[in-house]
C-alpha cells in the first residue's frame, strides 16, 4: 500500500481480487495511511494515492444491454463479488463499450495527452488558489464553502437519495467531482444542476440486471 | 407400508398423495410417470414403482427393466412416503391433479404431451379464461422489459390471462404489468408455469412475484415440492407455458433461446405464435425477427394481440395520447443516437460532436422525461418511439 503513495494504483480485472484484498484497501482510501500492526508495535506508513481499476462488466466481457453472451445470473454474481461499499469509494465509475475498429487503427484522432494535460493543470490552479488544496482533499464542511449547490442540485440531491441511489459518502464524493468538473469547464461558482447531473452520469451504479418490482 | 398379495394397499391416502410422491421420484420423467399412470392406478403404481407389485403392461416392465431405474426408485419410495408428500402439499395449500382422474384441466387432457402430475396454487378456474402467453429472453433490454410490461397490463384490462414462466427478464415483467392490472380492478389474471416445486423458488428474487400470482392468478408445476430448477425441467415447463396457451407472444429472444422452444412446442400445437419486432441490429431481436420472416403475426401492440384472439381491442385500454413531455428539439439528435444502439454518455458526445457535459445534460432530461433508461452506464430507448416532428 505505500508503495503507491503519491502515486497512482491500478487494479485490473477487478472482479478477480478476493473480497478481503479489496477490504483491506477500505481504510488507507479513506485515510490516506495504512497500519501495519505486529505483536509489539504499530506502524503507520503512508498510502495516499489514486485509484483506478478496471473490470469487464461479466465473464465474457460484453458490453451493450441485450448484447452480451452471458447468463443474466452469471453476470449479477460477477458484480456481486465486489462490494457496494467498495464501489462506493470511487469517484467516477464509467462503462465503456467494446472498441471499433476505427479507434483501434486511429481514424478518429482524439486529444492528446498534453492537451488534456494543460487542461488538467489549469483546473487544479484553480483549486488551489480557492481553497488551498485539490478538490479531492476537501472535507465535508469546506464542501459547503467551495461547492455550495444551487438550488436545482439541491433537490436534485434530495431526489436521489431518497431513490436511494446516493449514499452519503457518495455524495460528497459527487460534490467533489461536480466541483471539478465546474473547473474544467471555466464554472467557479455554485453547483448547478448540470454539473451534477454529469458528475452522477459519471458515477454508474453496476448494480446487475434489474428487478421486477411488484407493487 | 404393507401390502397384501392382492396388491391391497390398505389405505386412507387419496389416489393423488401416490401420484405426489412418485412424481419426486429421482431418474422420474414425465414419459416414465405417464407410462405409469397410463396403465395403473397412482396408489397400485407407486408400488409398481417401488417393486413391491409387478408391472401389469410390457411399456411398464421395459422402464422397470433397468436396472438403475429399479435400485434408485426402491429407494425413493422409502424416502418419499406418500403421506407425507401429501402432508407438505397440504401445508402449501397445493392441490395436485392427475391425468385421468378428477380435477384434471380439460384444456391439457388432449395435448400431446399432458403432464401426468400437476401441483396447482390458486384458482384452476383461471384456465376457463382467454390466454395468452408473453415470453421472452432473460436477458432483456429496458425496451423489451417496458414491453412485456405494458402488454401484460393490456392483456390483463382485456380480460385476458396472462401465461409465463416466471423467469427473470421478460417472463416476470410481463407477470408485473398483469399484477398491476389486476390491482386496478382488471378481470384478466396471471398464470404462470414454474421449473421447481412451489417451495422452492426459482430466480430467488421473484418471491414477491412468485406469491402474488399464486394469490391472485394460478401457479402451476409439474414438480412436487422440494423439487429444484434442474435444467431439464425447463424445456418441459416451457411447452406447458405453450400448451395452455391461445397464442404465444414473443418480446425479445436471441437466436436461441426458451421462449424459441416456448414458441416451436407452440406451432406444433397449432397455437399461432406472434412476435414483437425488434431492430435488425439488435442481438435481443435476433430470435423474434427470425420468426417473423418464418410467418409469425407481428404483435405492435396489444391491440394486435386482441384482434387475433378475436376480442374488440377497442376494449384494452384506450391509447392515451404519449403522456411524456415532448424533448426540447436540442436533445432529439441524442435520443436518436440512443435510438440506433443503446450508447454511453462518451458514445453520444463523441458521435454528435459535442462535449460530454452537453450530452450527459441531454440523456438526464430524456432519462428524467422517460424517454430513455439508464441500466449501467448505458441509455436505450423506452416505450414507443418518439415521432418525427
Amino acid at each position: 500500500m505505500i508503495l503507491p503513495h503519491g502515486g497512482v494504483l491500478f487494479l485490473d480485472e477487478l472482479g478477480e481480487f478476493p473480497a478481503h484484498v479489496l477490504d483491506a484497501l477500505r481504510q488507507p482510501i479513506e485515510e490516506g495511511v495504512v497500519r501495519v500492526s505486529r505483536a509489539t508495535s504499530t506502524a503507520t506508513l503512508p498510502a495516499r494515492f489514486q485509484m483506478v481499476a478496471a473490470s469487464n462488466p461479466c465473464p465474457c466481457g460484453g458490453g451493450a444491454p441485450g448484447e452480451c453472451e452471458c447468463d443474466v445470473t452469471a453476470r449479477m454474481k460477477y458484480f456481486r463479488r465486489i462490494s457496494g461499499p467498495f464501489l462506493d469509494r470511487f469517484d467516477l465509475r464509467v462503462s465503456v463499450g467494446a472498441a471499433r475498429v476505427d479507434d483501434l487503427l486511429g481514424r478518429e484522432v482524439g486529444e492528446s495527452t498534453a492537451v488534456v494535460r494543460e487542461r488538467v493543470l489549469a483546473a487544479r490552479e484553480l483549486a488551489i488558489e480557492r481553497a488551498g488544496k485539490v478538490n479531492a482533499a476537501l472535507s465535508a464542511d469546506e464542501l459547503e464553502v467551495f461547492a455550495p449547490l444551487d438550488h436545482a442540485a439541491e433537490s436534485l440531491v434530495r431526489r436521489e437519495f431518497e431513490a436511494n441511489r446516493l449514499t452519503a459518502r457518495g455524495l460528497h464524493r459527487v460534490r467533489r467531482v461536480a466541483r471539478t468538473i465546474g473547473d474544467l469547464a471555466g464554472a467557479p461558482e455554485a453547483i448547478s444542476v448540470e454539473l451534477l447531473t454529469v458528475a452522477l452520469q459519471l458515477r454508474v451504479p453496476f448494480a446487475g440486471s434489474s428487478r421486477v418490482r411488484v407493487a | 407400508m404393507t401390502v397384501g398379495p392382492g396388491g391391497d394397499v390398505g389405505d386412507d391416502l387419496p389416489q393423488e398423495a401416490f401420484a405426489a410422491s412418485l412424481a419426486g421420484f429421482d431418474l422420474m420423467t414425465v414419459h416414465r410417470l405417464a407410462v405409469l399412470l397410463r396403465h395403473h392406478p397412482p396408489a397400485e403404481a407407486f408400488h409398481v414403482a417401488a417393486g413391491d407389485l409387478p408391472p401389469s403392461d410390457g411399456l411398464v416392465a421395459k422402464v422397470l427393466a433397468r436396472d438403475d431405474v429399479r435400485a434408485t426408485w426402491r429407494r425413493s419410495a422409502r424416502r418419499r412416503e406418500p403421506a407425507s408428500v401429501w402432508e407438505r402439499c397440504q401445508e402449501l395449500g397445493l392441490r395436485v391433479v392427475v391425468l385421468g382422474r378428477q380435477g384434471y384441466p380439460d384444456l391439457l387432457r388432449h395435448d400431446p404431451q399432458p403432464p401426468p402430475v400437476l401441483f396447482a396454487r390458486g384458482d384452476p378456474a383461471w384456465l376457463d379464461g382467454r390466454r395468452v402467453a408473453i415470453v421472452g429472453t432473460r436477458n432483456a433490454t429496458a425496451a423489451g422489459r417496458h414491453i412485456a410490461r405494458t402488454l401484460g397490463e393490456g392483456l390483463a384490462n382485456a380480460g385476458v390471462h396472462v401465461v409465463s414462466g416466471l423467469a427473470r427478464g421478460i417472463d416476470g415483467h410481463a407477470h408485473a404489468g398483469a399484477l398491476e392490472a389486476v390491482t386496478g380492478g382488471a378481470s384478466g389474471r396471471p398464470i404462470a408455469v414454474v421449473a421447481s416445486g412451489h417451495d422452492v423458488v426459482y430466480p430467488r428474487e421473484h418471491r414477491a412475484l412468485w406469491e402474488r400470482v399464486g394469490a391472485e392468478g394460478l401457479l402451476l408445476s409439474e414438480w412436487p415440492p422440494g423439487a429444484v430448477p434442474v435444467a431439464y425441467r425447463f424445456p418441459q415447463r416451457n411447452r406447458l407455458v405453450a400448451a395452455l396457451s391461445e397464442i404465444v407472444v414473443v418480446v425479445e429472444s436471441r437466436e436461441t433461446g426458451g421462449s424459441l422452444i416456448t414458441a416451436q412446442m407452440a406451432a406444433e400445437r397449432g397455437i399461432p405464435v406472434m412476435a414483437v419486432p425488434g431492430s435488425a441490429i439488435s442481438r435481443a431481436a435476433i430470435g423474434v425477427n427470425a420468426l417473423l420472416r418464418d410467418g409469425s403475426a407481428p404483435a405492435i401492440d396489444v391491440g394486435d394481440v386482441l384482434v387475433a384472439l378475436g376480442l374488440d381491442h377497442t376494449r384494452a385500454t384506450p391509447r392515451a395520447d404519449d403522456p411524456r413531455v415532448r424533448p426540447r428539439p436540442a436533445d432529439i439528435p441524442a435520443y436518436r443516437v440512443c435510438s440506433v444502439k443503446a450508447s454511453t454518455v462518451g458514445e453520444v458526445a463523441a458521435s454528435l460532436g459535442v462535449s460530454v457535459v452537453e450530452a450527459a445534460m441531454a440523456l438526464a432530461r430524456l432519462e428524467l422525461a422517460g424517454w430513455l433508461a439508464h441500466v449501467d452506464g448505458w441509455f436505450e430507448v423506452m416505450g414507443s418511439p418518439l415521432p418525427c416532428p
